[in-house]
C-alpha cells in the first residue's frame, strides 16, 4: 500500500451553488494546507437520578481550514489576494479541492464554506518570501 | 555552481571602480596561478529553497563566501569595503543577467592571513565576506 506525501499536491477553487461549481481557478503559490478538525458538540441529558454524566451527540461542527500562500507579485485588482478577499467581503460560497498526489484520495479533501478570515502578509527585514494565510469556516448551506 | 555569487559577479563588474579595485577579477571558487592580486573567488555555502505545495521551490536563499585574497591586510580590506558599498547601494529586487534578485545583503566577514607554500617569503592577506540573499 501506497503512502502519500504533501509536494506536488495542488488545489484549486468554484464558486458552488446549490451544489453545482463553477468555473475552477487555481490556488498558485499554495504552500500548505493546515488540518481540519470536524468535531461533534453533545449535550448534556443527565437525568437527576443518574450517579454519572450523561451526554449524546447533537450537532456536527465542519470547522475551519486555513491555507498559506506566498503573495505574487501581480496587479493588485487580479492578484489571488484581492480575488479571495472579495469572496469574503460577498460571502461567495466557495469550494476548495484538494487534488493530492496518488490516484485514490482525489476526493479526500474537499472544502466548502465561506472565507472568514484573510491576513495581510508580515512585512519585515527577514528572508522568508511575503505569504498570506486564508481561513475557511466550512459549510454545505448556500447563504 | 553559486547562482547568486554569479549574478554578485555581474553586477559587481559592472560597477564604476571595479576594474581598478579589483585588478584580479572575481571567479568562481579558485583562481588561476598567477592571478594579479587583489582578486576574489566565491563558493556556495548553503542554498535553501522555499517551497511551494506543488513541489517545486518558489525561491531561494542562498549564503555565498566571498574571499578576497591580497598582498597587504589594507588592499584586502579596501575590496571588502568596495564590495559592500555596491552591494549596499542597490539592496532590493533587481534584475542581474536572468536572475531576479529579491535581495542581498553582506553579513559575517573575517579575516586571516597564508603564507603561500610557493617559496616565495610574502604572506598573502585574505578577508571573506558572506554575501545573503533571496533570488528565483
Amino acid at each position: 500500500m501506497a503512502y502519500v506525501v504533501g509536494p506536488s499536491a495542488s488545489a484549486a477553487f468554484a464558486t458552488l451553488t446549490n451544489s453545482t461549481t463553477g468555473t475552477t481557478a487555481a490556488l498558485s503559490g499554495l504552500i500548505s494546507i493546515a488540518a481540519n478538525a470536524r468535531s461533534m458538540s453533545f449535550a448534556d441529558v443527565t437525568a437527576l437520578s443518574d450517579t454519572t454524566l450523561q451526554r449524546i451527540p447533537v450537532r456536527s461542527d465542519p470547522g475551519t481550514v486555513q491555507l498559506t500562500i506566498f503573495l505574487e507579485d501581480t496587479v493588485t485588482a487580479s492578484n489571488l489576494w484581492t480575488t479571495l478577499n472579495t469572496r469574503r467581503t460577498a460571502k461567495t460560497h466557495t469550494r476548495v479541492t484538494v487534488d493530492l498526489p496518488g490516484a485514490n484520495i482525489d476526493g479526500l479533501l474537499i472544502y466548502d464554506g465561506y472565507i472568514s478570515e484573510i491576513s495581510t502578509p508580515e512585512v519585515s527585514a527577514s528572508d522568508e518570501a511575503l505569504r498570506f494565510t486564508v481561513s475557511l469556516q466550512l459549510s454545505d448551506k448556500d447563504v | 555552481m553559486s547562482v547568486l555569487g554569479r549574478a554578485c559577479r555581474t553586477y559587481l563588474t559592472g560597477r564604476t571602480g571595479y576594474a581598478s579595485t579589483v585588478p584580479g577579477g572575481i571567479s568562481p571558487e579558485i583562481a588561476n596561478v598567477g592571478t594579479v592580486m587583489p582578486y576574489v573567488v566565491y563558493q556556495t555555502i548553503t542554498t535553501q529553497p522555499q517551497m511551494l505545495l506543488a513541489g517545486t521551490p518558489a525561491v531561494f536563499t542562498e549564503r555565498v563566501q566571498i574571499t578576497v585574497v591580497s598582498t597587504t591586510r589594507a588592499s584586502a580590506q579596501a575590496v571588502v569595503d568596495w564590495i559592500r558599498t555596491q552591494v549596499q547601494a542597490n539592496p532590493g529586487r533587481q534584475t542581474v543577467g536572468s536572475t531576479t534578485v529579491h535581495h542581498w545583503r553582506i553579513d559575517d566577514a573575517a579575516d586571516q592571513s597564508e603564507v603561500v607554500s610557493d617559496g616565495d617569503d610574502e604572506a598573502t592577506r585574505i578577508s571573506t565576506i558572506e554575501l545573503v540573499g533571496v533570488y528565483q
